[in-house]
């Protein structure tokens, strides 16, 4: 496998040698006073020689409040594309991936119901839970806010990312519990891309016959797509860029569209317009849909090439709600894991992701994720068990 | 007598036993004066007709103009700005007085004082359901209208205006004059509606950018609605010196608060400038409300990434107008305020309706709040 081609290094370590560690650290006792080691793929930036680098350092003892877990599965956000390939800067070294569903090895939280061997997933973003964002709900934006994936192999364990055997959960992460019914591979996503539909979620309105279109039809689109349909939106239209993925629209509840098409009958009568694609030159077409009183959601926008193209006038004479989300606060966790187990047979959640590769074959995985042409990629770092 | 007379005094006759009119204003008698807007290319921009004022239709009320402001809406469309349908008579902020009405499930009186909705509305699309009556798919908008639609009494720059019968109309207490009155049913109620997206929120701090009637109305909702901490931006004019009155702390428009950065809870722009836009999204802490109520015209382009506003987690709402709630919370507002600010001393002089181009260079000049339009001299 030449996983390695695009932008990527190969890795220093040899692969056998991976596989021969993985195995060693299955066989270590996961009691807390034995000391075992992980191993995780420290990210150097775009710029660095060796890009990512494979490293095996024990695991620290957990502090008050933190959870060891097993990194099951993660997946490939397309925020994580975009740091590798530039156009988004993260302190660097650091361990990226922040979607995963992962599993208790031990744990510091006596006052919890947690078990070694639950399956959980986790908050994205690590709060301080008193500060005025956190008692306002907006815990994302928490003024000691720390998130994994984005954070410096120097703080906390330096275990802070989900491309690695394990992860140190710090004592403010928000944790919840993986009915059965899910599998894996549909909990991996749980925890950015579930949850942040759940967060732009709460400002939808419940709206007779309400209308509604989604811009992208990547796996925000496509878990937008049936929120909405759950939420009663009668008429759902999803719009995608005619790759693999976009098969699925319809069976996430939308009409699909592709890009270059353009609604004119729905000019003035949609109700949501959710814009999760990224591009800025979608939302002129959204402001043309929207009826007066309509709301805007954006949430793909995340980057500095996001200019807007629009004007005050047009928002102001339709009387639109243009609402920002970013992320997502604990109790969007709670209800993506309850949209989930309660949809879990109607959408098919399991067929939009891609397959599976181990730790060392991260570039490959990485890849095949921009390649857009799965709901996710995905990774998994501990291939024994 | 002639048939034409007989027939007169018979059909008023009717009228007057069905209550309908008052014997002392028989309104087809009636003359009103009116100033016509022929539009800015026209060889006579304004001219003046005094005609017989129409019949009332059902639901209708036909009132005298006891003074009009000019709105900056107006001045807009007299100097090219804005676009509005012509022949039209402009001018929709006013204070008005029941000559006669036919609105009898109403307790309305001859010689009530009122303020009414600029919106007329069909009260039965889905936006007057929804509560969004502005958007109304039968919308009429006074001052904003042809001639040739409905009675053509349209505008309050005219001695009389016939409201029409989806008009929501509120009475004024007496505790509140002309003067304060007559802005009531655009900026005062306008500010109404934009409040209803303010949360009320401990220690809130905001930024009111414009210090025009809707910027120093708009300080005086919010130090009413519990916040701490109002600034409002100006222009170094001469109506600038109210904003410490209205209970806002004074800035001037090149004056950068670095130290608000991240901070502010909610920022209203009412001064038509999209360049502030962006210091409004510096301003704006996480989470945080920005109410876009002043660009409402092309020249409008906004300067901001989708990434600004999604980081912060905005709100961007757009205020155009209001609905017929808003009337009745305007009215509470000033009279339960009245006394607290100077609603007063910030408009400026009464023009006769003769001298409307002159009341209108005033108003161009923005030294006054307002400037007003007393069309029935007498």
């Amino acid at each position: 496998m030449s996983g390695g081609r695009i932008l990527l290094r190969i890795f220093s370590h040899g692969k056998s040698r991976v596989s021969e560690w993985f195995h060693s650290v299955q066989t270590k006792n996961k009691l807390k006073t034995d000391p075992i080691s992980g191993a995780r793929t420290v990210f150097n930036g775009v710029d660095s020689k060796t890009m990512f680098a494979p490293q095996n350092i024990p695991l620290p003892e957990l502090a008050p409040g933190e959870i060891l877990a097993k990194v099951r599965l993660a997946s490939i956000c397309m925020s994580d594309v975009h740091t590798i390939t530039g156009h988004r800067i993260e302190p660097t070294p650091s361990v990226l991936g922040h979607e995963a569903v992962v599993e208790v090895v031990d744990h510091r939280r006596p006052e919890s119901n947690l078990a070694i061997g639950d399956r959980l997933t986790f908050s994205v973003a690590d709060c301080c839970g008193n500060c005025e964002f956190c008692l306002k709900g907006l815990n994302q934006k928490c003024v000691k806010l720390f998130k994994y994936g984005h954070a410096k192999l120097s703080d906390g364990s330096g275990y802070n990312g989900c491309y690695a055997t394990h992860i140190i959960l710090r004592r403010g992460t928000h944790v919840v519990k993986i009915p059965d019914v899910i599998s894996d591979r549909c909990a991996a996503p749980i925890n950015c891309s579930l949850a942040t539909t759940m967060a732009a979620m709460e400002h939808v309105p419940k709206i007779k016959n309400g209308r509604a279109f989604v811009q992208g039809d990547g796996i925000l689109g496509l878990y937008t797509s049936a929120a909405l349909r759950e939420h009663g939106f009668e008429k759902v239209y999803c719009s995608g860029t005619r790759l693999q993925r976009s098969k699925f629209i319809d069976r996430f509840g939308a009409i699909p569209l592709y890009n270059d098409e353009v609604l004119h009958e729905e000019t003035n009568k949609i109700d949501i317009v959710v814009e999760v694609c990224g591009v800025s030159s979608v939302v002129n077409d959204g402001f043309r849909m929207l009826k007066p009183g309509g709301i805007y959601l954006f949430l793909g926008m995340v980057h500095p090439h996001s200019q807007l193209n629009i004007t005050g006038e047009q928002i102001i004479r339709k009387c639109l709600t243009i609402q920002g989300i970013h992320n997502y606060a604990p109790r969007h966790l709670d209800q993506a894991v309850q949209f989930l187990a309660k949809t879990i047979r109607r959408y098919p959640y399991e067929e939009v992701m891609g397959p599976t590769y181990d730790l060392p074959d991260l570039p490959a995985a990485m890849k095949l994720a921009i390649g857009k042409q799965y709901g996710r990629v995905l990774v998994k770092p501990n291939m024994v068990n | 007598m002639t048939n034409q007379s007989n027939n007169d005094l018979y059909r008023n006759s009717i009228q007057y036993v069905h209550g309908l009119i008052t014997p002392s204003s028989d309104t087809e008698s009636m003359l009103g004066t009116r100033t016509i807007f022929h539009g800015i290319h026209s060889p006579e921009i304004f001219t003046s007709e005094t005609i017989s004022l129409p019949e009332l239709g059902p639901g209708e009320i036909l009132v005298k103009v006891r003074l009009a402001s000019i709105c900056m809406s107006d001045v807009h469309t007299i100097t090219g700005h804005r676009t509005e349908p012509t022949p039209s008579v402009l001018g929709h902020e006013a204070v008005v007085e029941v000559v006669a009405h036919r609105r009898p499930e109403s307790d309305l009186s001859e010689g009530d004082r009122l303020t009414f909705s600029v919106a007329d509305c069909c009260n039965k699309c889905e936006f007057c359901l929804k509560g969004l009556n502005q958007k109304c798919t039968k919308l009429f908008k006074y001052g904003h209208a042809k001639l040739s639609d409905g009675s053509g009494f349209n505008g309050c720059y005219a001695s009389y205006i016939i409201l029409r019968r989806g008009t929501h109309v509120v009475k004024i207490p007496d505790v509140i004059s002309d003067r304060c009155a007559a802005p009531i049913n655009c900026s005062l109620a306008t500010t109404m509606c934009a409040m209803e997206f303010v949360p009320k929120i401990k220690n809130g701090r905001a930024f009111v950018q414009g210090d025009g009637i809707l910027g120093l109305y708009t300080c005086a909702a919010l130090r009413e609605l519990g916040y701490d901490t109002v600034y409002c931006s100006g222009m170094r004019i001469r109506r600038s010196e109210f904003i410490d009155r209205f209970g806002a702390i004074p800035l001037y428009n090149d004056e950068v608060l670095h130290e608000e950065t991240n901070k502010i809870d909610v920022v209203v722009e009412v001064c038509g400038v999209s360049a502030v836009v962006n210091d409004g999204i510096r301003l704006l802490k996480p989470g945080g409300l920005y109410l876009f109520l002043g660009m409402v015209h092309p020249h409008s382009e906004l300067n901001i990434t989708g990434e600004q506003i999604i980081r912060k987690c905005l709100t961007i709402k757009g205020v155009h107008n209001y609905a017929p709630r808003h009337l009745d919370q305007a009215v509470d507002f000033l009279e339960k305020t009245i006394q607290k600010y100077p609603y007063d001393e910030v408009i400026g002089p009464a023009y006769a309706l003769s001298d409307l181009s002159a009341a209108m260079k005033l108003s161009i000049e923005k030294v006054y709040s307002r400037v007003l339009i007393k069309p029935n001299m007498t």
